[in-house]
């Protein structure tokens, strides 16, 4: 029992920054009918502008963490405004979406450019003793890992919640054409969902960098797994997207404990498929079958 | 004019041959291994392209799994001629085969999945892939990869010469289907599957079907690619592979054969260069994609379009013999009197509840054969709800519909039919929101509805083997098609894409192609709501027309100077009630009516 249990824990970091990823899929989907490819290398580039910051600059955590956030914020304004943006009217969802590839090839060339296929290691911030918590061990990078992420998710929530801006956004996300009646600047919501998509990627990249290696394509498997957890947990539901990481992250914890860490990634898929076939729409349905 | 067309048309054709022969004189021209060695490559990638251009470009469904295709038809054709020692031919087809049987499987599992989660249930088939690949090695080998696969005998030309030829053969296949009426179907089914379904399409067999016949194409690749240097590793097939395999053809250009061509030529450089320069290559090939996609969104293949074979139904040959005008066939009792008419549908105690709100209680009524039957009633009357359950996709709490068969007296049940086989019944529908093609030209639009009728329209098999015949029937459904568009007064548009054409001409176009299936039974949802006022004058005459042919038409209106000038028999919905059955000339004298449309009491006081 309690080896599960200590299973389950130790999956719920990955399990966070998954959720932070599966967040930003969400953010950007629901905003601009997008998948975006780029999501995991926007990770990836979080994760190297956090190393530069903290080995480089010798900055402390908490500085590295919230000026990778706001980096990446902007790195994902001017993706957008540069590549996507541009003839987004007339274009279809696909051609938007290869966009979306060409933008992850570009960040992964750009990093092979400047960092090599090395694997760089951040200086280690946040090791410590782990707590014990009524018989578990609970590390102290998934105490550090869960409060982050759950802070950053705490603030976005209230900003799309209560901030003039964000109800824009979310008007804009539900019916384009309304919201631009009533005065709503579409383009600029669909360029702050992209950035701030970016900004929660940016975090996932800092926040795990300590505790894996950072290297050029660190951030493919792990768009890949944001992405299912968006998509199990229900493409636009905010506590769907949390729920969708935590469980993508347990299930690959518990299938290395219990399986092989060799069959993780077939595991993790294979429920994916499964659950698709049984329930098209996710955990958190969003919308029912929409016929006529 | 007609002969420069005809010349153009025939450069055109000639295209291909050209490609060929200039493909074909590579191991002539160079014996260098490296290059042929890349040759072969090219030519392999574009199997796989065309392959996935069936499915996602003509069929539109995102697949991000080719290479994990690709792989299985490797692995299994590597599999069998190392472990079992089958000969090389019969382990290419084996490989080609498992990968379709595997394509079949995703295809059928993943029927209700749409755009984005069909986008990651492909994913994590790939996904599940690789780790099989990578981690079942006794089979595969694993990390290492699986050597040992037998390499041809003769020489790289050859081999080269064979694979070339497959491939031709390939293209040959999908240009001949897809660029007939069965091609039409399937893009007809991406661009809106509802409305294919009711044109008679079946789309769970297409889209099946296509996910098959990608996955074959993959997988042959992938058997003639593991013969090719005796050896193969799990990085090959990687989902990474897959995406980028989607980025070329949609770079080349999705739903273009000649597309898959220029994206293979496209891949197999941009490898080659990923492999020999590591450095500002990868970030050049990211820009161009988007570069790309900014400035010419339909991909490379549009800028070559004037040369390439014509995607699109050309109707110029029609123009010409298309005067005859077409006799009315009288099957009809048309002129006979209303309670004379046959029943051709008979609606029996329809109750049907959305959560709380009960849309129909109790509602029976008959429509009868050749004769107008308008279903009218305020707004939220169950109008609509009426002819979803009369067009078989709600299925009602309580009672049903029925159709009669055309030439037995066998009764159907319509609720919860396919939507392709109440087509086949006879019965179609014009929706009260358009639903036209819209990416398809007016032209082929009409053209589609002759999907059900087999003098019409040719299938698979006749398209391959009988091409004269398939001709045929091309030619006579484009006649067809050419004076139903002269009918409805589009003819000038035949060659604009549907998408182009304001409200009214779009709902003329949809009555053509409802008209094209020369169906019994037609459901109409307020088809003059949004007509200009000469459009209207086309759709009362059509309407007229259609009675005259013998069709029943059942038919929601508001409009009510149309229900007095073309209906026969008047049926009320009131609060999903039936409150009036009857002729239309005495709706003006029943109090319910009245009472419905003019509020309590109306004009007299009609309660006393």
């Amino acid at each position: 029992m309690n080896t599960l249990a200590q299973q389950i824990l130790g999956g719920l970091t990955t399990g966070f920054i998954y959720a932070l990823l599966a967040l930003g899929f969400s953010l950007v989907y629901q905003s601009m009918r997008l998948i975006n490819f780029a999501q995991g290398d926007l990770f990836m580039a979080g994760a190297f502008i956090g190393y530069l910051l903290a080995v480089k600059v010798h900055l402390p955590f908490l500085p590295v963490l919230v000026l990778t956030v706001t980096l990446c914020f902007f790195l994902g304004l001017a993706i957008e405004r540069l590549t996507l943006a541009p003839r987004s009217r007339t274009a279809s969802g696909v051609n938007l979406m290869i966009r979306t590839i060409g933008v992850s090839v570009f960040l992964q060339g750009s990093t092979l450019l400047l960092f090599g296929t090395e694997e760089y290691r951040f200086p280690d911030q946040l090791s410590g003793e782990p707590i014990l918590f009524g018989g578990l061990v609970v590390s102290r990078s998934l105490v550090i890992v869960g409060t982050a992420s759950l802070a950053l998710m705490l603030v976005l929530w209230a900003f799309l919640k209560y901030t003039a801006l964000g109800t824009a956004m979310r008007a804009a996300s539900q019916d384009r054409t309304g919201a631009e009646m009533i005065g709503i600047d579409v383009p600029r919501t669909r360029s702050l969902a992209y950035a701030l998509s970016a900004a929660l990627a940016g975090a996932g990249g800092v926040l795990i960098g300590p505790l894996w290696y950072v290297h050029q394509s660190m951030g493919v498997m792990i768009g890949l797994k944001g992405f299912t957890a968006a998509v199990i947990g229900g493409m636009g539901s905010m506590p769907g997207a949390i729920v969708g990481g935590l469980c993508v992250g347990m299930i690959e914890n518990l299938s290395t404990g219990y399986v092989s860490s060799t069959w993780k990634d077939a595991i993790v898929f294979g429920i994916l498929l499964i659950m698709l076939s049984v329930r098209p729409d996710g955990i958190f349905r969003m919308r029912s079958a929409e016929r006529a | 004019m007609s002969s420069d067309i005809q010349a153009a048309d025939r450069l055109r054709r000639a295209v291909p041959f050209a490609v060929l022969a200039l493909l074909g004189a590579v191991p002539v021209v160079s014996s260098d291994p490296f290059l042929l060695r890349m040759a072969v490559l090219t030519v392999l990638a574009s199997i796989l392209l065309l392959g996935l251009n069936v499915v996602t470009g003509f069929a539109g469904q995102v697949s991000l799994c080719q290479a994990a295709f690709y792989g299985i038809g490797a692995y299994a054709s590597g599999i069998m001629s190392v472990h079992w020692r089958i000969p090389m031919p019969l382990s290419i087809a084996g490989g080609a085969v498992v990968s379709a049987v595997f394509a079949f499987l995703l295809g059928a599992s993943t029927l209700r999945l749409r755009s984005h989660y069909l986008a990651l249930a492909t994913i994590g088939f790939g996904e599940v892939m690789v780790n099989v690949f990578r981690s079942a090695t006794s089979w595969t080998g694993g990390a290492n990869g699986l050597s040992g696969i037998p390499t041809p005998a003769f020489s790289l030309a050859v081999y080269y010469w064979i694979v070339l030829a497959t491939a031709a053969a390939a293209f040959w296949v999908a240009n001949r289907i897809l660029h007939s009426q069965v091609g039409l179907a399937i893009e007809a089914m991406r661009e809106d599957e509802l409305a294919a379904e009711s044109v008679g399409v079946n789309t769970r067999q297409v889209k099946i079907v296509a996910f098959a016949t990608s996955g074959f194409l993959a997988g042959l690749a992938g058997a003639l690619y593991a013969h090719l240097d005796g050896f193969i590793g799990p990085e090959s097939f990687s989902t990474e592979y897959s995406i980028l395999l989607l980025c070329a053809a949609v770079v080349g250009g999705l739903a273009s054969i000649a597309g898959s061509v220029l994206a293979a030529l496209l891949l197999v450089l941009v490898q080659e260069y990923f492999r020999s320069f590591i450095n500002c290559q990868v970030l050049l090939f990211g820009l161009t994609v988007i570069v790309i996609m900014m400035l010419v969104p339909g991909g490379a293949s549009v800028l070559f379009a004037r040369f390439l074979p014509r995607r699109r139904f050309s109707s110029f040959r029609a123009a010409s013999d298309a005067v005859t005008c077409r006799e009315p066939d009288s099957r009809s009792n048309g002129h006979g009197h209303l309670a004379s008419a046959e029943p051709k549908m008979i609606v029996s105690g329809v109750s049907l509840n959305f959560g709380g709100v009960q849309a129909l209680r109790e509602v029976s009524f008959e429509a009868k054969e050749g004769k107008i039957l308008c279903l009218v009633g305020p707004n939220g009357a169950g109008k609509t709800t009426m002819l979803n359950v009369m067009h078989g996709f709600l299925v009602p709490g309580k009672g049903g519909a029925r159709i009669r068969e055309n030439d037995r007296q066998t009764w159907r049940s319509l609720p919860g039919m396919p939507l392709y086989q109440v087509a086949k019944l006879g019965l179609r529908r014009v929706f009260q929101h358009n639903r036209v093609f819209k990416n398809l030209t007016c032209f082929e639009n009409v053209l589609i509805g002759f999907h059900l009728n087999c003098r019409l329209r040719p299938t698979c098999l006749e398209v391959l083997l009988r091409p004269s015949i398939a001709a045929a029937k091309e030619q006579s459904a484009r006649r067809e098609t050419t004076l139903l568009l002269r009918d409805v007064g589009l003819w000038e548009m035949r060659e604009e894409p549907a998408t182009l054409l304001p409200f009214g001409a779009q709902r003329m176009l949809e009555l053509a192609r409802a008209a094209a299936a020369r169906p019994d039974v037609l459901l109409l949802d307020e088809p003059s709501a949004g007509l200009a006022a000469a459009e209207r004058t086309v759709l009362v005459e059509l309407l007229r027309r259609f009675r005259k042919r013998g069709l029943t038409l059942v038919m929601v209106a508001h409009d009510l100077d149309l229900v007095r000038e073309v209906a026969d028999q008047v049926v009320v919905l009131s609060q999903a009630q039936k409150i009036f059955d009857g002729l239309s000339s005495e709706l003006n004298q029943d109090r319910r009516v009245v009472e419905a449309f003019l509020g309590m009491g109306g004009l007299t006081d009609a309660r006393s």
